[in-house]
Order: structure tokens, then sequence, then C-alpha cells
């Protein structure tokens, strides 16, 4: 739609154009006369409209940029891969390959040949493959030490020459079994490359391999973990499982050897069921089909529909044909993940655009500005026009035909300008977020489409040339002697009811939209109508009442109806424009307010500048000038309190951000900031023996170490049948009397009335055989998860064995801890008692707290290496959370990269106003020369000026930019980031960001002052000039 | 009789515009005492307001030398000479004296200020003067909204408030009547001679040169006559 108007306004522009140059061929040459004559004056006009054009370009490339990167991201992360074929169980349980489903979670290879054949044009490819999750290590020879190491890869088993022809178009070498290929990131993270060695593990069994090649990330599906894929033969991954001990392996005999007798005879009961599952499994066992729809990367999410349904069709018939019932499930992966991403892209892009919303205010009032300033220098010239017989008519063309000029250059320019500037704003966010790292995979890609920059030229071209008309207008209507006389403010003139047409109008446009706005309760127009008719009031009353009264309580009214609205008005956080028009509104009644009650800010600066002796002169100049061109001066402001409003809002809202995950990370570590998690039990596991005589990390490193022994149980359809299938297995704490004695400072929220204190709670659960104490997350309506289960105490919860769920034993809710995600807990004796839970089936997960001045990262990365072999996972807290909130965190970045970028325009539009207005006074500025001014003086008084402008932008942005962003918090964060984040302002910050924009901007008037200030000063009182 | 309290030597002034070069002024040389008062006069275009530019300190000459008070005034810093102004010079302009934000009274007040003398102060010495000028109560407009000749006796209000030791006035009643152009003289004289400020006038009016005690006639940038009056 836009691009439809915007080429309708440029043929339009254009007709016009021709119209003037062949019909009115005078107005063209006095156009371009008055340019070529104001050679200066022309370049800051052009200038001014330039910037404002640029940041609306700047923001819709900006736009365009995040757009395209998210999805490119998808595309990167899926290559060809659209979707996958699991098998209902693998779907459904969270360990893929748990002993007891194994049957169901594998399938033959024989499958995917089927559906490849009967699937047809929709789908391009069907790969089988055998997925399985290890960890990796790069070693320096076979048989080495470990170097670097990643904790869970992707093992993709697939044939290969398949693979070479779905995702693929390099040549794959030719493969032996100690060969493998790894996806780039995984290169990237290991830093290793074509010869270099790598050793998996799992369950403490390790195999090495030789990289043979390194494939871009785009080429690798990843379906987990970030990428981090190797690709190995179908056989080299079923061949390493079956070492690795879930198929078809026997325990180590040195690993044996440390295991005590009754461990030994449950590892033993385990194989045997694995044993017996593997007798049912098909030949060549796969795990997953991987889909490719027809169509490119990009193009694939479009076509999945029609080949899912394909391949469902397909899988249905090989089980008729082959009289067999394996259940499948079809996960349509790129186009849920296009969605999610557009979604995620959709909320960034929004919050985008409202902040842009403002910059691009900022730019129009800066256009506005401009040409109101070149009329008013216009102003005496005119009126000699006007007073020699020249119409209004001619006059208003007269103007337009020169700014149509002008705009067509600075729209053009600016449009490029402003691309160019977000090229460089994005090449300088792509170097900040490498320097800190802060991201490994997702990368921003500058682009803009084509419509962005038309677009933002057209509504450059429309918003300059309708200033134009706006300021010539109202110059052409002045009255001549006001032209003449240079009358600064326009006089009372007799009331004329033509004076009312507009006001009634407005007024009538008000009750309309007011009607419509809250019969469909329609935010925009309920706070648009209501404001609308105040201010036709004011306008309409203005003959009769005061003027500094009717619209200071007109202005007075909008921000008090504004700022309260979200209180009162229902749905008011809908879309973004609600935003932009919330901000504007409250800028813009502030300002006018402010400025038609200068009392309230000469007082405090007069007094304030007044204390200085020799600043005493410029106190009366420095005020003067801003309130005697009260219009300007608003706009002005305005102008600079937009930007830092919005600057404001996204550095407040980034610092609760950072408060949320602080608080989110100190609930969830309890200052514990490195985790160990063990795929698998390991008896007599002991990390002081595991780094007894390393150099690289010690147990001195850790001030505090936590244990926690964890099982996996489950809760039957028998007991629970409404239950999501997610949530049936429950991962339970083992505890033990040692636990017990650590955990007594965990505090208790509710429990059994029965119970004393929150010790006594602890210790009968260590005695009796039936008690649970549960986290609060099952209880607390609000941090629950929708279908979790819920239960109060005293009340029941019947467990089962995993393995045998046959086995189940009913517990009582004893207590609930104070803490989210804690527990549950019952004690390891009772498990065993009840449901026949072996002690050597915990898996242990570590928590330590690590020495204060020690780098947590390298810790971790030290202890990965050391117990790689265990088949460790070694999870840093922090940067978990971190990953959780990075999208957010490079978006925040990046907004903050294009206001700052904003706030440069900011300064830079308030320096051409200054230069501008530096230049109308050259005169006076002569005149107070010759009165004994020194030069130095002269700059202060401009250079405080503009201080004293700036300062009023800043002061009304800061103020109403932390409210706003305080009435988001309330409405939108609490609920979507951490109902614990409390609000933050963060002063210091805020406190850079308005010193420097202060200084800047004031700054900028020093040139243009010290110029003008250092001319003779008879050269200056040259009225000519 | 001491030095010379004004001294020109040799000035010249020579504007270039592109190539085309004006010769304003050539070959100056005069000298003025103290609590003079003259009158220059000459035809439109002659030089007259070039010469007071070079001769204030406002305007760099070509060549030649002005010696106020002893001082050099083209080799004082700039500083030393916007002090001098402030304290010791008074302007009125041919146009446009007034700054168009401040009130009548704030520009008469503004010399004062500069010179660190107290806002009560000042605002009385202004009100004082605008009622020797005959604009009592006016104070409060703003230029815009007073004539012509108000507003150039505003500007003379401003240029004699802080009582300097000189005064240079560019047309000061061009844009008076009759009366009160008598009026101003009148005042210019008197202060003339209670103070003994200096005044260095230009004007066409031969009414009012002939009050003066001197005439200076320019033409085509030089003087060409010097007169005492008895
Ligand atoms: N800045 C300048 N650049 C070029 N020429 C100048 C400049 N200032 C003055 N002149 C020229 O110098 C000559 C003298 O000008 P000046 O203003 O001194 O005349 P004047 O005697 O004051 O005339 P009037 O009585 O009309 O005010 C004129 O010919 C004028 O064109
Ligand atoms: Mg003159």
């Amino acid at each position: 739609m836009f691009l439809t108007l915007t080429i309708i306004l440029l043929v339009g522009l254009a007709g016009y154009l021709l119209f003037v140059a062949t019909r009115q061929r005078l107005f063209l040459s006095i156009a371009l006369r008055n340019i070529r004559r104001r050679k200066a004056t022309s370049l800051l006009v052009v200038l001014g409209a330039m910037v404002g054009t640029a940041m609306i370009s700047s923001s819709l490339a900006v736009g365009d940029t995040l757009d395209y990167s998210i999805k490119q991201e998808v595309y990167k992360r899926l290559g060809a891969l659209d979707s996958f074929v699991v098998t209902e169980a693998a779907s459904e349980n969270a360990s893929l390959y748990a002993a007891e489903t194994l049957e169901q979670v594998f399938f033959s290879a024989e499958v995917g040949e089927y559906v490849r054949e009967q699937t047809g044009e929709t789908v391009d490819g069907v790969l089988a493959a055998l997925i399985a999750y290890v960890s990796a290590a790069k070693i320096e020879e076979p048989g080495g030490e470990p170097v670097l190491a990643q904790p869970v890869v992707t093992l993709l088993g697939a044939d290969l020459e398949a693979y070479q022809e779905f995702f693929t178009t390099q040549p794959l070498p030719d493969m032996t079994t100690e060969d493998i290929i790894i996806s780039e990131k995984l290169a990237d993270r290991l830093e290793a490359g074509p010869g270099d060695w790598l050793r998996f593990s799992l369950w403490g069994q390790t195999k090495e391999f030789q990289v043979k090649m390194v494939l871009p990330d785009d080429q690798v599906p990843g379906i987990n973990f970030e990428g981090y894929t190797a690709l190995l033969s179908l056989d080299s991954v079923h061949g390493l499982l079956t070492l690795f001990g879930k198929l078809d392996t026997l325990i180590p005999p040195a690993f044996l050897a440390t295991v005590p007798d009754e461990a030994k005879e449950y590892f033993f009961t385990e194989l045997e069921k694995t044993r017996s599952l593997l007798q049912q499994l098909p030949p060549h066992p796969v795990n997953m089909l991987m889909i490719s729809s027809a169509g490119s990367v990009a193009g694939g999410a479009e076509t999945s529909e029609a080949s899912i349904a394909a391949v469902k069709t397909a899988l249905d018939r090989y089980n008729t044909e082959n009289q067999v019932e394996l259940r499948f499930r079809v996960r349509e992966l790129k186009k849920d993940a296009v969605a999610i991403a557009e979604q995620a892209g959709a909320g960034f892009t929004a919050l985008f655009i409202i902040l842009g919303g403002f910059t691009i205010a900022a730019g129009i009032l800066l256009i506005v500005n401009i040409f109101i300033m070149l009329a008013e220098e216009r102003k005496r010239e005119i009126g000699i026009l006007r007073a020699m017989g020249m119409k209004r008519r001619t006059l208003t063309s007269l103007f337009a035909v020169e700014g149509l000029l002008y705009t067509l250059v600075a729209s053009s320019l600016g449009a490029l300008g402003g691309i160019a500037a977000t090229w460089l704003v994005i090449a300088g966010v792509q170097q900040v977020l490498r320097t800190f790292s802060l991201v490994s995979s997702f990368e921003i890609q500058f682009t803009f489409e084509l419509t962005s920059l038309l677009i933002a030229f057209g509504a450059g071209v429309a918003i300059t040339f309708a200033a134009i008309i706006f300021a010539s207008v109202k110059l052409s209507r002045m009255q001549i002697v006001h032209a003449l006389r240079e009358l600064l403010r326009s006089q009372t003139t007799r009331f004329s009811p033509r004076a009312l047409i507009l006001p009634v109008l407005g007024f009538l446009l008000g009750l309309l939209l007011c009607g419509i706005g809250f019969t469909r309760s329609w935010p925009e127009l309920e706070l648009l109508g209501p404001s609308l008719l105040v201010v036709c009031i004011a306008f309409g009353l203005r003959h009769w009442v005061n003027e500094r009264l009717l619209f200071s309580l007109a202005s007075a009214a909008v921000l008090a109806y504004t700022i309260l609205a979200p209180v009162y008005l229902d749905r008011y956080f809908q879309g973004e424009f609600i935003f932009i028009l919330t901000g504007l509104f409250l800028v813009v009644a502030t300002v006018i307010l402010l400025v038609f009650n200068e009392v309230l800010l000469i007082a405090p600066l007069s007094f304030l500048l007044g204390r200085i002796r020799s600043l005493r002169p410029l106190v009366r100049l420095v005020i003067s000038y801003p309130l005697s061109y009260r219009f300007r001066s608003a706009m002005t402001i305005i102008m600079f309190a937009v930007v830092i409003f919005a600057v404001t809002i996204i550095s407040v809202l980034k610092g609760v951000q950072q408060e949320a995950m602080r608080t989110q990370i100190a609930r969830q570590t309890d200052g514990y900031e490195l985790r160990l998690r063990f795929s698998q039990a390991i008896p007599g596991f002991d990390l002081a023996t595991a780094l007894a005589g390393r150099e690289d990390v010690r147990m001195d490193d850790f001030d505090r170490i936590r244990v926690r022994q964890q099982v996996d149980v489950y809760l039957t359809e028998e007991f629970y049948p409404e239950l999501e299938p997610m949530y049936r297995t429950l991962t339970i704490v083992g505890t033990t009397p040692d636990f017990i004695e650590q955990q007594t400072a965990l505090a208790l929220r509710e429990r059994l009335d029965s119970f004393a204190t929150d010790e006594a709670v602890w210790q009968a659960l260590e005695h009796d055989a039936n008690g649970i104490i549960l986290g609060r997350q099952f209880s607390d309506e609000e941090g629950r998860s929708e279908g979790y289960l819920q239960f109060d105490p005293g009340e029941e919860i019947t467990l089962c064995n995993a393995s045998d769920k046959q086995q189940c034993a009913v517990y009582t809710v004893y207590g609930i801890t104070s803490g989210w995600g804690q527990g549950p807990f019952v004690s390891q004796r009772a498990l065993l008692a009840g449901i026949g839970i072996s002690p050597y089936a915990y898996k242990p997960i570590y928590e330590l707290d690590i020495a204060d001045g020690l780098d947590i990262a390298s810790v971790a990365r030290a202890l990965e290496k050391v117990l790689i072999n265990e088949g460790v996972q070694v999870i840093n807290t922090m940067t978990m959370i971190e990953e959780g909130m990075r999208l957010f965190s490079i978006f925040l970045t990046l907004v903050q990269a294009y206001l700052g970028a904003g706030l440069l325009v900011g300064i830079s539009g308030l320096g051409v106003i200054m230069i501008r207005s530096v230049h109308e006074r050259r005169y006076h500025i002569g005149l107070l020369r010759a009165m004994g001014f020194r030069q130095g003086q002269v700059v202060l008084s401009v250079f405080l000026e503009t201080g004293f402008v700036a300062l009023l932008g800043i002061m009304v942005g800061v103020g109403l930019g932390i409210a706003t962003a305080y009435i988001i918090y309330t409405h939108q964060f609490t609920a979507e980031v951490d109902a614990a984040a409390s609000f933050f302002i963060p002063w210091v910050e805020l406190g850079i960001i308005i010193s420097i924009s202060l200084v800047a901007s004031m700054l900028t008037s020093i040139w243009p002052a010290r110029q003008t200030a250092r001319i003779v000063p008879s050269e200056t009182l040259r009225r000519a000039s | 009789m001491s030095a010379a309290f004004i001294k020109a030597a040799s000035l010249g002034k020579t504007y270039t515009i592109n190539t085309q070069s004006v010769e304003a002024i050539h070959d100056i040389s005069f000298s003025v005492d103290k609590g003079e008062i003259l009158t220059i006069m000459g035809p439109s275009g002659c030089g007259k307001t070039t010469l007071l530019n070079c001769l204030t300190g406002l305007d760099e000459p070509s060549s030649g030398e002005v010696w106020i008070d002893g001082k050099n005034i083209h080799t004082m810093p700039d500083n030393a000479r916007s002090d001098y102004r402030a304290r010791h010079m008074g302007f009125v302009f041919q146009y446009d004296n007034l700054l168009p934000v401040l009130t009548a009274e704030e520009n008469v007040e503004l010399p004062l200020v500069l010179t660190g003398v107290s806002l009560k102060d000042a605002r009385q010495a202004a009100q004082e003067i605008l009622a020797r000028v005959g604009l009592e109560g006016r104070g409060h407009h703003k230029p815009a909204e007073l004539s012509g000749g108000q507003r150039q006796r505003v500007a003379i209000a401003r240029a004699l408030v802080n009582k300097p030791l000189i005064i240079w006035a560019d047309e000061p009643t061009g844009d008076l009547d009759d009366k009160t152009s008598v009026e101003i003289v009148e005042l210019f004289l008197e202060l003339n001679r209670t103070l003994q400020q200096t005044f260095i006038i230009v004007s066409h009016d031969p009414d009012l040169a002939a009050r003066t005690q001197r005439i200076i006639r320019m033409k085509a940038g030089t003087i060409v006559e010097d007169t005492r009056n008895s």
C-alpha cells in the first residue's frame, strides 16, 4: 500500500514539476537563482531535510535487516531439511534410546527407501538417519590428551551417497570407518580441520576419528544442539552405539572392577533387558527420516505441506503393505522454525517500529523546523513582494517550486544516506557482537529491500513538501505589515468567523473518532479523539480567552489523559502504533505546557546562571531567543525530546531486562555457577579423585560443592490419564541423610499441619517410607506450566518405576519448597522400598560455586576436558540463561546502536538549527559586539542557549521516557520475562547518554557562533548580507 | 593643550569585491579633543559610515592608524577592545540598533549589565534615560512594536546609559521629527557640557550641524573641509 502511494505521489510530483518547467518557467528560474544566491542556506536546508529522510530509510533498512537475518538463521540451521519423521515413542520420550523403548524408537532404513519411492514430485529427498548425541573432544594424536571439548554433538549417521544428493553441493570423500565429516560450527568450536583427531565419548566409552572434511553449516542439517554436527556412515554410528553399550555390548572390564557387587547385579539386569529388546530390532536400524521438500532452501517451507501429506500417505501404505504397526510422527521443522522465527522477528520488528517511529517523528520535525526557519528569514523579502502586489497564490507557488527542488535532492540523498548509515551501524553492531562473543551462531546480515528505499524517498518527498507548503502558506497568510516589520509573534487580530472553521471541523472529527474508538474499544482512537477535542476547543476559544491559560489547560489535559490512558483504557497495549502515539502526545503536550509557562523555566535558570557573575549579562540573551521564537523552539525541543525519550525507554527496559536476568540467575543457581550433568549413573564417581593431579582445575577452585542424586520415575496413564506425555517422566532427587544435613537451609513455603517446623518435615522424609516434598512449581499458579500437575500438602502422588511400570507406590506430599524448580525430593530408601529403584540408578548432578576471581568459562572448559570420558556435560548456568535471552540482547544492542545513531542525528539536527539561527542573528551579534560584548561572551551565550534548549529536551525526554518505561514494565514485562524483575533505572547509563548528548549538542553551536563572532562587527552590521 | 583624545593618521579603507576594488575612504587624518562635539557631513556614499567604523575599531582600516586616549585602537587585542567599547563608547547606528527579542528597557540595560552593574540599578538608570528621550512608559515594548523614531530614541538612550567617554552616532535624528530632533540635540549638548562626553555625529541635518562645535565635510572618501563654529 505504501508503495502504491509512493508511486502515485512521485508521478504527481513529476507531473507538477513538468508543468512548472514548461508553463511557469519564470518561477523555476527565480527559484534556481534564489538557491544559487544563498548557497549556504540552501545547503543547510538540504542537509536538514536529508537527515530527516535518512532517519526514515534507516529505520526501514534496520527492519529489513532484522527480518532477513532471522529467517536466514533458520535456513542456515536447517539447510535443505524441511521436516523429519520419528516414531511416536521417540517424539514423546525425552530419552531417545532408553532401553525399554528401543523397539519403539528404531525402525528399518527400508522405510526410507519406500517413502522415497512413493512420494514422487513433492519430495526432493528422503534420508534415513541414525541420530545419537555424544560428547566430542579434539585430541593431539590418537590416544592423546583432549585439547578442546564440546559436550554435546549430534552424530548423524546416513548413507553418504544419499546425503550428498540431498544436502550438499560438494562431493563427499571416500570414508573409512575411522573418518568423519564435521560441520563448520563444530570445526570452529574445537578448532579442528581436516587431518585432526576427535574423540567421541558416551557412557564412559570412547572412540576416535579423523576429520576428513569440514562442511559449511548450511549443508549440515542441525536437528538439535546448535548445529554441532558430525556426519558418519550409517554403519559407523551403529557401531558406535554398539560400542557405547546401549545396543549389544558388555560393560568394559576396567570399569567393572570399580563397581561393587550389588551394583554389578543392577547393571546386568539392565543389560539383560536391553539384549532381549535387541532381538526384536529391525535390520539396519535408523531412528529418523529426514525429508527435503521440493524447491530451494527458502522455498521448501512453502511446499512442505504437500510433501508432508505425501509422506504420511506413504508411511500408512508401508504399514498396510508390510502388515506392521509402526506409529510415526511427522514434524514440520522448517515451517515451524520459520514461523517461530517470524514471530520472534515480528515482536522485535514491532518494538523497532515503535522506536523507529520516534526517530522518524524527530526527522519530520526537523524538516518542518528547517522550512519554518527558511520562511522566517524571507519574511521581509516576502513582505516587500506582497506590498508590491504579488498574490498569495503566486507567492506560495514560488516558494513551493524552490522547495520542491530542495526536496528532490534532499530526499534522494537522504534515502541513500540512511541506508549507508544503517550499513555502518550494522557493521558496528557485528563488531560489538564479535568482540563480546555474545553470540556464536546468530549473525546479523545487512540487507535492504528496494521498496524500503523507495518508500523512504517517497515519504521524505511527501513530508518535506508538506512542510514547505505549510511554511509557505503560513508565510503568505501573514499580514504584510507583520512581514515588513518582522514581528516575531502575530498580534491579536480582529475575530473573523472563518478562523472557527478549522477548530469546528476538527471538533467534529474528534467526536467521530471518540464515537468509533469507544464503541469498538480501539485504543488509538480513544487516545486521539478526546485529545483532538481538547485541542480544537482551545483553538476555537483562542480569541476570547488568554492564550497561555487556554493552551496550558489544554496541554495539561492531554498530558494527564495520555499518561493515565493505559490505566483506564482496555486493551491498550495491542499494537505498536499506540506506543508511538502515546509517546508523541506526552512529549508534545509537556513541551507546549512548558513553553507557555516559561516562568517555570526562567526563574530557576536565571537564578542559577545569575549566581555566576560573568554569566549575568548573558542570562537574558540565553533565555530571550528561544522564548521569542516559541513555535520554533517548541519544535526543536520536541524533536530532541522525542529521540531522548526513545533512548531512555530502551535503556530502562534493557536495565530491567538485565535485572530480570540477574534475579533469574540468582534464583536458579543459588550462587552455583556451574553444573555437571552426567549422562548416566557412574557408581563410585568422585570429583576430587577425578581432579587429582590436575593443574588446570583443582578442588580449591570451588567455594562450595553441592551434589544431588537424580533418577527418573514415571507417572503412568493408569493414575494420571489426562497428563501430557511430555510430563510423564519425572526427575526425582533421591535424598540421603547426608543430603538432608546439607539441605536444611532449603525453606518450605507450605507444610503438612502435623509438622511443627521445616526441619521436622525434612527429618520425616528421611525416616518415613512414603513422604515427598515438591517444588513450588507444583503448587503456585503463577509459575506453573499449563497441563502440569498440582498438589497441596497432604495430597497423594503415585510414582512408578520408569523401567518397570508395574512397580508403583503412593507418596504423601509433606511440603512445598519456597523456590521454583526444586525437587521433588523423596528419600532413596523410600524409592527402593516402594518402587525398587536401585541406589546405582541415580545420576549425580554437581553444582559448583566457583571461587571469586576465577574465570567461570575457562574453569568450565577445563572441567569439560577432564571429564570428557565420563560423558559429563558442564553447564554454565549463567551462559545458559544468557543464551536464552540472546536474541533479545542482540536486538537491544542493535536498537541501542540505531538509537545512538538517531541521537547523533538529533544532535546534528539541533546543530543545523543553531547554525541557521546564528546566521539569522548575524546582525544582532554585530550589535552586541559594538556594545562591547567580547567574542567569547557571544559564543558563550549561543552555547548556553543551545544547552538550555537541549536540556529542556533531555529533561522532558528522560522524564517521560522513565514514566513510559514504567508503564510498559508493569503491563508487559512482568508477565513475559520474569515475575520477579524489579523496576530499575540505569542512572549511570542514562547519565552518560544525557551528558554526551548535552555536551555534543552544545558543541555543535560553538563553531557557527565562533565564526560569526570573529567577523569584524562592521561587516555583520551591514544589513545587506 | 594636551595630546589629542582621538587621533586618526592617514586612514584608508578599500573594499574588494571580486576583482573590483572600491576605495571608500583614503588618507584621512584629523584629531578630536576630549569633550568636543562634532558633526561629519557629506553626500550619500562618501564614506562617513566607513570612517566611523574605522575610528571606533568596529572595522579594520586598510591603512593608517587610530589612537584613542593614547592607545592604538587597532593593535589592541580584541577582548581589550571589546571591554573598552563596553566601558567608554556608546553607539547609535544608522538602522536597526535594537535586539528584537528584548524589550526597549532590556535593550537599554544591556550595556550596564555587561559592565557589572546590578540589575536593580540598571533598571533604574534605563528608566531615567528612557524618560530623558521621551519614552516614559514604553519600556516594556519590543522594538517591533515601536515606531522608527521611537526605536532610534531607544538606541540613543542605550548609547548614553553608561555615560561613555565617546558617543558615536550615525544619523541619530534621521527618522525624527523636527521637535524631537531638537530635543535630542539639546540632550547631547547638555551632556557634552556637564559630563564632558565627546560626541561624533554623522548627519545630513544642517541645523544639527550648526549647533555643534565643529563640522567635518567629506566627499568621495576624503575630508574636504574642517570648520569650527564660533
Ligand atoms: N562592505 C563593503 N563592501 C563593498 N563596498 C562597501 C562596503 N561598505 C561600504 N562600501 C562602499 O563604500 C562607500 C562608502 O560607504 P559608506 O557606507 O561609508 O557611505 P556613507 O557615507 O555612510 O553613505 P550614507 O550617507 O548613504 O549612509 C560606498 O560606495 C559603498 O558602496
Ligand atoms: Mg552611512
